[in-house]
């Protein structure tokens, strides 16, 4: 029985603590400027929502198709690298998304060398604007494509063989097998890799502003920067939050629905030869390379200009990135952790509910998040300094910048975890309760070595966003605690590319550290 | 390992006691400020601590930690912003001879919330083998039909067209404003550019043969190379003058240090920080007869707009909402 409360009270701390600020936003309704309103309806709102949704759609479609292709690819067969090449292919995940705009922007552009090239050979030929809403999505599809890649991956690894070749017996086609028994079963990792996909998509304000695309979250900045109103930004940012609540609901009622495996048989993986070997070995190959190899090349190139006195100053901010990084990777992680752990052992429908709210941080841009938090935590120091009378501060500390990171990154690391726990057989657990087994032996025994994945994912996924985290820190950090982030952002916010790619060049090789560290591994040959 | 454990102890928790070093919270970043703030720390002995972000958050940072703000300085950029702040309630009035006496009255809060510390000009740049400057004349003019095709412009998302727009306003009146504006945006040769340096850069490979910009953009574009076949025009000199902007800085409402605060804003505008202030990002002093960068210094003098500079962010919402009418993006 007290342990039932304890439980609700971490739930509901946890979801009080991160759903906070968000719910914070909407007591800006209050006062409503009817005529910003009547203004953002009439020339932005509809051309907003189109846009964001042919961006989602776009994105959507585009990581899935890298993200499930190469998933399938490096589990179905083996050929050379493929080992490497299965924990390579998430790298890309390093890349800021705004980084690899303006990489792409200074390839592609009409003053870069492609275009310029171009107008020297074939004269006449014109000017050829790569600022579109194609190329949004291609540079965003390229960065993003890793978490459908990753939490796909997973779940393919986890398919039964034994279901297929039933299938197989049947008579009925590959396609049909693929489409009919694989995908349902690779169906919740594939969405929870989407919805991050899509959160992160609909909060990106750099990209979409060097592409010069409108988007729901540029409204909110323009509402807030230029018409000055933080209270109709925060409006805006609460139908943002809105959209993000019913991805969040559809994305878990569909994985309510999935199958429950206990023990499976790996399925063999194909060792390819000859001319198929070759085929998909260059093809993979290439993809990578067009992935991490083309930016980190252009950055290379840049960075080389830059004077030996601008690499030293970083390696101050490489060691704040890297601390921040770690701390609130493994803190994050464990809350999270803990979140699931409490909802599979007591499916409880009200607590089942609130896990939306507390991943809603990640759709909504990070300087409303930050925001939202500072005014938040400025609240509680109302509380504690004024009212209570204690001399302590939150916000301007270690703890207040890991709490934002919390609020913002907590869905990412829940996310990871959704897989591994919606897999576990809840009759395990009971059967191995009903043998006398203490909750501690069966955590260690059976719910650790199933939900493991999950958890380092989770880890990875945090670490690698903290380090490329811009808003919060730019906002909440303790003086002194530049990262490197803050160095890319000093230069990009002048328009100053040359000198922002050797902070962007350490920012991505930083982050290239968790992600090969908790790569995914290929299955070894049975 | 022991730098993150005492960092965690003293950073964790930390009191909200009064701080020694003048804290300052700035939107011009880091490469702008920190040689200028070195040097004061130099000649003063004052320590100080930076925190950098746009002027919004920062305005909004003030405002929630209110009275308890380690915060002793904002600078920002554009008038608009400072405007904003001073409406906002996060700057206080200050008394002082120094900062009335040297920076003009058209550049300074009449209620003393903030005072200009460097002055930049929006202008026209134009391609010197495709454009013949007497084919130039006005802000306006850049509306005419012999630009089709031929303009490009910053997106208008940018605080500094929001202010030129809205200068145009106060002197011209929405409805001539309107005219002009939707004549750029059928004028412009791409979509508006992220920055203005995007835009010199659309320039330079001819896919548009005159741009506004503000002109130390401009100036970095010279120092990296100093042939460049662009060249500044000045608009508007039979009228109403060169619309120029600033950057500035004043005192928090809940400075603890405030004469510490505006003994550091008056050294701001001493010949000596007012010469590299201003030549290290290639800006104009806001100080009649400090020294000028000699990139800054070739382009010679120039009739300025001498409109108030605080109107622009009385006109700034207008000037917002009448851009997205015209559709400029």
């Amino acid at each position: 029985m007290q342990t039932t409360v304890l439980k609700r009270f971490i739930q509901l701390g946890l979801a009080i603590i991160i759903a906070g600020p968000l719910l914070l936003l909407l007591s800006y309704w209050w006062t409503v400027d009817g005529e910003l309103w009547q203004h953002i309806l009439k020339y932005q709102f509809l051309h907003l929502l189109l846009n964001s949704f042919v961006l989602l759609v776009g994105v959507g479609l585009g990581t899935s198709i890298l993200g499930i292709g190469l998933a399938w690819v490096t589990y179905r067969y083996r050929f050379t690298g493929s080992g490497f090449l299965t924990g390579a292919f998430i790298l890309p995940l390093a890349i800021p998304a705004y980084v690899q705009g303006f990489i792409y922007l200074g390839i592609a552009d009409v003053s870069g060398p492609i275009q310029t090239w171009l107008r020297t050979t074939v004269p006449g030929i014109g000017f050829f604007d790569a600022r579109n809403v194609f190329g949004v999505i291609w540079v965003m599809s390229w960065v993003l494509y890793p978490y459908v890649y990753l939490l796909t991956r997973q779940a393919f690894a986890k398919l039964d063989k034994s279901q297929i070749e039933v299938a197989k017996l049947a008579g009925f086609s590959n396609t049909k097998i693929f489409f009919r028994l694989i995908f349902p079963m690779i169906r919740p990792g594939w969405m929870a890799g989407l919805t991050l996909v899509w959160m992160e998509a609909l909060a990106d304000f750099g990209t979409v502003s060097l592409f010069g695309f409108d988007t729901f979250t540029t409204a909110i900045y323009k509402t807030w920067f230029d018409f000055y109103s933080l209270a109709t930004a925060a409006q805006l940012s609460s139908v943002l939050m809105l959209i993000a609540f019913l991805l969040l609901w559809w994305e878990r009622r569909s994985e309510n629905r999935i199958l429950h495996e206990s023990r499976i048989t790996l399925w063999e993986p194909i060792i390819l030869k000859g001319k198929a070997e070759k085929f998909v070995s260059t093809l993979s190959w290439l993809l990578f390379l067009a992935a991490l190899g083309v930016p980190l090349t252009q950055l290379i190139i840049w960075s080389s200009q830059i004077p030996d006195q601008a690499w030293s100053q970083l390696a101050d901010p490489l060691a704040n990135t890297l601390i921040l990084a770690g701390l609130s990777a493994l803190i994050i992680t464990i809350l999270a952790y803990l979140q699931s752990i409490i909802n599979y052992r007591n499916p409880d429908s009200f607590m089942e509910n609130i896990v939306p709210v507390t991943k809603l941080g990640y759709a909504l841009p990070g300087t409303v998040v930050a925001v939202a938090t500072m005014l938040w935590f400025s609240q509680i120091e109302n509380v504690l300094v004024d009212g209570l009378g204690w001399d302590i501060l939150i916000s301007g500390t270690l703890a207040g910048l890991i709490c934002a990171y919390l609020i913002r990154f907590f869905s990412l690391a829940s996310q990871s975890l959704v897989d591994s726990f919606a897999r576990m057989q809840s009759t395990v657990n009971d059967a191995a309760k009903s043998l006398g087994a203490s909750p501690w032996r069966r955590f260690r025994q059976i719910i650790w070595p199933l939900t493991r994945p999950g958890a380092l994912a989770a880890i990875l996924l945090v670490s690698v966003e903290v380090i490329k985290e811009l808003p919060a820190t730019l906002l909440l950090r303790p003086f002194g605690w530049d990262t490197l982030a803050l160095k890319v952002y000093q230069w990009t916010a002048e328009a100053m590319w040359i000198e922002a790619s050797a902070p962007a060049l350490i920012l991505i090789l930083t982050g290239l550290l968790p992600l090969w560290l908790f790569r995914p591994k290929e299955e070894s040959n049975a | 390992m022991k730098k993150l454990l005492t960092l965690a102890v003293t950073t964790t928790l930390a009191m909200a006691s009064t701080a020694d070093p003048l804290v300052i919270y700035s939107e011009r970043n880091e490469q702008l400020i920190k040689p200028i703030l070195d040097r004061y720390s130099e000649v003063s002995g004052v320590q100080y601590e930076l925190l950098i972000d746009k002027s919004a958050p920062l305005i909004a940072k003030l405002k929630a930690e209110g009275k308890r703000t380690p915060a002793d300085v904002l600078i920002t950029v554009d008038a608009g912003n400072l405007w904003h702040a001073a409406n906002e309630g996060v700057l206080q009035s200050i008394n002082s001879k120094i900062l009335e006496e040297k920076v003009p009255a058209e550049l300074q809060d009449p209620e003393n919330n903030w005072f200009a510390l460097t002055v930049r000009a929006r202008t026209i740049v134009f391609h010197k083998d495709r454009v013949n400057a007497a084919d130039l004349s006005t802000y306006e003019a850049l509306a005419d039909e012999q630009w089709k095709g031929r303009l490009c412009l910053r997106t208008s998302k940018k605080v500094y067209n929001q202010s030129l727009v809205g200068s145009m306003i106060s002197r011209l009146g929405e409805k001539r404003t309107m005219e002009v504006v939707s004549g750029w945006v059928a004028n412009l040769a791409t979509e508006p550019t992220s920055s203005d340096t995007k835009a010199l850069d659309a320039l330079l490979a001819g896919q548009c043969d005159v741009a506004l910009v503000n002109t130390y953009y401009f100036g970095r574009k010279l120092k990296a190379d100093p042939n460049l076949p662009l060249e500044i025009f000045w608009p508007n000199q039979q009228t109403s003058g060169v619309h120029i902007n600033v950057s500035g800085a004043g005192v928090t409402q809940h400075s603890d240090q405030p004469e510490a605060a505006i003994k550091f804003l008056e050294w701001m505008v001493s010949d000596e920080a007012q010469a590299m202030y201003a030549s290290m990002d290639m800006e104009f002093p806001v100080v009649a007869g400090a020294k000028l960068d000699p990139i800054v210094e070739s382009w010679g003098s120039f009739k300025a707009d001498s409109n108030p500079i605080y109107k622009a962010g009385e006109y700034q919402r207008k000037a917002v909402m009448l851009m997205d009418a015209a559709r400029y993006k």
